[in-house]
């Protein structure tokens, strides 16, 4: 996020407007705001964005989902006899799973992640998202989970639900 | 009916609804109890596993393709990937749709998820 801030405020907007262009110029500030960003420079120089809210969103949520992957490959990299369940954070959910299988969640999450960030929608992260908890929710079940692996060898061919 | 010209016949069981069966006497049985317990819900349960089980429109998302080790089962003589409906807050159908024989197999039904993983 800092660095992202750092960047706006670096290389976005040519224009700087002024405290003062919100009054005067309230247009050019709105439109740049729209197209992108608007920088402004208050009077003691601190330096202020103006961005469509959905960006600002994105942003944040790209840097949760960041986050929440760190946090949860620090617990996976602990010895198992190490873990608990806290240090994974929001993704607690994952630590019913056996190991390599957490790893390989991570992957693919953080993969996802790093598409999704390029600029395309989050929807895929959050879909995954949604697979993997339902997946560990379904795991952590032994019913669940032993009617799930069991193979059915003789399906009901000739019952209609 | 002859096709008319110009268009072509859709290839046989690519279009339609699909048809929704148990893969055990014990899916078959808890389909049963739940459709005793909550008719209505269970008859829009139907209804979407014969005519759009792989629909992931929800928003927040309440269908999911399980991952692995659960991301395939095993059904007659074929593996079919398996995915999960949230019915409602704490009911959950598992199923394997198998799109080329248009079958929907029911694994499980539970209409209050004991366990969630909160």
């Amino acid at each position: 996020m800092i660095v992202r801030m750092r960047r706006i405020a670096e290389s976005g907007p040519q224009v700087a407007y002024q405290a003062t262009d919100l009054a005067r110029h309230h247009r050019a500030v709105i439109d740049a705001a729209r197209s992108g960003q608007a920088l402004l420079r208050d009077k003691d120089g601190t330096a202020l964005v103006l961005a469509p809210a959905a960006d600002i969103e994105r942003t944040y949520e790209i840097a949760e989902l960041a986050l929440g992957l760190i946090r949860a490959r620090q617990a996976v990299d602990r010895e198992v006899g190490q873990r608990s369940a806290g240090l994974y954070g929001d993704l607690a959910w994952l630590s019913v799973l056996p190991d390599e299988v957490q790893r390989r969640c991570l992957d693919e999450l953080t993969e996802a992640l790093l598409v999704a960030s390029s600029g395309i929608s989050l929807r895929p992260v959050e879909l995954l998202l949604g697979d993997w908890r339902a997946t560990a929710e379904a795991w952590a079940d032994l019913d669940t989970r032993e009617a799930l692996e069991a193979e059915e060898t003789a399906p009901l061919v000739d019952v209609e639900l | 009916m002859p096709t008319p010209p110009g268009r072509h016949a859709a290839p046989r069981g690519t279009v339609g609804p699909l048809t929704v069966r148990p893969a055990s006497a014990r899916a078959q049985k808890e389909w049963e109890q739940a459709r005793a317990a909550e008719p209505e819900l269970m008859s829009a349960l139907g209804e979407r596993l014969r005519l759009r089980p792989l629909d992931r429109s929800d928003n927040p998302n309440r269908t999911h393709q399980l991952r692995p080790p659960l991301a395939e089962k095993v059904v007659g003589a074929k593996r079919l990937p398996q995915w999960q409906h949230e019915v409602s807050s704490g009911g959950r159908v598992f199923y394997c749709p198998d799109r080329a024989d248009r079958i929907v197999w029911v694994i499980r039904v539970e209409l209050a998820h004991p366990k969630e993983t909160e």
